[in-house]
């Protein structure tokens, strides 16, 4: 590495001031250190610099050991607590390359973050596309098409519904959709029950309690009415 | 005369050889391949798995961008654009019949390049990294053959997609929001389906191939793995063929045998397609999943309702993955060193197999 002269970083700083020259590998926390050019230059605490000649002498023989540990692997301005921390003189610096080493897995870390993010929200379904149901009653037919001892599955709103009508004439509606993996379950007249053909999960068609099988819970009850020989289901 | 015609055009090749070898470095690649060698030994046949898969997955590609030509992944259309491949397109049964048996195949033979490199300890330093680019490529493969079952909207596929999205949703912590994110909504839509077209079609081809390109550059670089009782052999009866021309001839015939038996299969027994999904319908009976989800399927059935505090499907989905994670932990606990872990892996291997294996028959037949 070429050694540092100071009167030409002065004669520099003259005509171009702080910042510029990206030869020096030190850098310092402060806004001039960070800037790429410390090789003479002293923050004067306004933002500006000057020259200073025996500042620049320190700075020298503070660059030849920051060249020095640049070679040692692992130091970064993380792992050291920041650039310019007091400390003895070896560690209290940090080198350009170190300096890059830590901030650029930082910035593309928060680069990625924020590309993630617009990425994430546009996949996830904020409903827009598809209304919750505002349906709260649904006509299912007349009597006389569900003779006791069977069932029949309909559409309530957005969801598959089922109706039952058992053999001691009442009728029952509940939500079909099967309370073990979300299949649509269905009236088996042979067996009396409400059967999922996905895992063969049971409920009784009565009150729609889970009997047998995988499922955990009975199914969601609907309230069943009868005007003028028409079954009309609503939400209970 | 003759002979001069043959030296020109002798020349012109030497000449056409060194201009690409000067600018791909063929030679070097001529000299690798020369070296490249494949042991002989009473297992070599396994050899010839990665060969079909690799084999399979061209055809897989190949078919898949023929039949996106007439595909519409519409909900009104998706089931409709299948028939009129299956029925109107001319040979439009026969590609779509090849993507759907080769889909079949490819687990089959994938399943088969798993166990037999897993019993072969072909996971041993230095071929980790082949290996668990061979197991995502599995999951990749798995995933394939979910997100595509979906794509004809019919009644099975349908409910399928259902159930296999309500096991993701069962998944602690971050369950709900892939499979709502999967899904597109609330229930199973146009979402789903464009959601899943384009996870099949784009996302998980462009992870196939690049992790494709992966394992084949580790299996270059650490060469075929030799199973314990051949590297034990004194060098001399340890015998090797060479890759460039023998093998790779043979590998060629295999491939030739493996795309006779798809067309066989294909033109014998024609891919059918179920009548169109109405999510307001009942789960058809008799509903089951493609044979490689029968495993799955069967044992979710078994698992009751609760165990403790914890739902059925939840507690049956995670001892499922910590039945199968042995897989990913076993290039570290059995490393060659240890002839008792060796047998501990060898009979994790064999109980989880036969174990997939009962649970899949068992599934078929009920």
């Amino acid at each position: 590495m070429e050694e540092q002269k100071p009167e030409e970083n002065s004669e520099k700083h003259e005509h171009g001031g702080c910042g510029g020259s990206a030869k020096d590998s030190s850098c310092s926390p402060s806004p001039c250190g960070s800037s790429g050019d410390a090789k003479s230059s002293a923050c004067d605490g306004n933002g500006g610099c000057h020259d200073d000649k025996s500042n620049s002498e320190k700075i020298s023989s503070e660059k030849a050991s920051s060249i020095g540990n640049s070679e040692q692997p692992s130091s970064n301005c993380g792992s050291t607590g920041g650039c310019g921390n007091s400390g003895n003189d070896d560690s209290e610096k940090c080198s350009r390359s170190q300096f890059l080493r830590a901030a650029v897995p930082c910035v593309g870390g928060v680069w990625a973050l924020m590309a993630a993010y617009p990425i994430y929200s546009y996949l996830t379904p904020n409903g827009g596309d598809e209304p919750e149901s505002k349906v709260s009653s649904v006509t299912v037919g007349d009597i006389k098409d569900l003779p006791p001892g069977s069932g029949k599955n309909f559409k309530f709103g957005s969801m598959p519904a089922l109706i039952t009508h058992t053999k001691d004439g009442e009728f029952h509606a509940f939500s079909a959709v099967c309370t073990h993996l979300g299949c649509t379950v269905q009236f088996r007249p042979e067996k009396d029950l409400i059967w999922c053909a996905c895992h063969g999960g049971c409920y009784d068609p009565s009150s729609g309690k889970n009997t047998a099988g995988p499922p955990p819970k009975p199914l969601l009850a609907l309230k069943v009415e009868v005007v003028k020989d028409k079954i009309i289901v609503s939400k209970a | 005369m003759t002979s001069g015609t043959e030296k020109a055009s002798g020349k012109k090749k030497d000449s056409l050889l060194q201009w690409l070898d000067e600018r791909l470095g063929l030679e070097a690649a001529f000299k690798f391949a020369q070296k490249k060698q494949v042991p002989i030994h009473k297992n070599s046949v396994w050899y010839y798995a990665g060969g079909i898969a690799l084999m399979l997955m061209v055809i897989q590609f190949a078919s898949g961008i023929l039949l996106m030509v007439y595909y519409v992944p519409g909900l009104e259309a998706a089931h409709a654009s299948i028939l009129r491949i299956n029925s109107q397109v001319d040979f439009g049964w026969f590609f779509r019949s090849i993507h759907s048996w080769g889909a079949n195949l490819l687990i089959a033979v994938l399943a088969g390049h798993l166990f037999s490199a897993y019993f072969m300890k072909a996971y041993r330093k230095p071929r980790e990294f082949t290996w668990y680019s061979g197991l995502i490529l599995l999951v990749i493969c798995l995933g394939f053959g979910f997100t595509g079952y979906l794509l004809p909207w019919d009644d099975v596929s349908f409910f399928a997609t259902k159930i296999g999205l309500d096991i993701a949703s069962k998944m602690p912590v971050v369950g709900e929001a892939a499979a709502s994110m999967l899904r597109g909504g609330h229930n199973i839509g146009q979402g789903t389906l464009s959601r899943f077209f384009m996870i099949h079609v784009a996302v998980l081809p462009l992870l196939c191939l690049g992790l494709m390109a992966l394992h084949l550059l580790f299996v270059q670089m650490h060469g075929m793995s030799e199973p314990g009782y051949f590297k034990k052999l004194e060098a001399a009866k340890r015998t090797y063929e060479k890759f460039f021309p023998n093998f790779f001839l043979k590998d060629l015939l295999v491939w030739l045998l493996a795309l006779n038996g798809l067309a066989a299969l294909v033109t014998l027994y024609p891919w059918g397609l179920g009548p169109e999904a109405d999510p307001f319908g009942a789960a058809p009976i008799g509903i089951k999943p493609e044979w490689y989800f029968l495993a799955p399927f069967q044992f979710l059935k078994l698992v009751p309702p609760h165990i403790g505090p914890i739902e059925g499907e939840l507690f049956g989905a995670l001892l499922m993955v910590v039945a199968c994670s042995g897989m990913v932990i076993v290039p570290f606990f059995d490393k060659g060193e240890s002839a008792g872990k060796a047998k501990i892996a060898t009979y994790y291997g064999l109980v989880l197999l036969l174990g997939i294996i009962a649970f899949t028959i068992w599934g078929a037949l009920s």
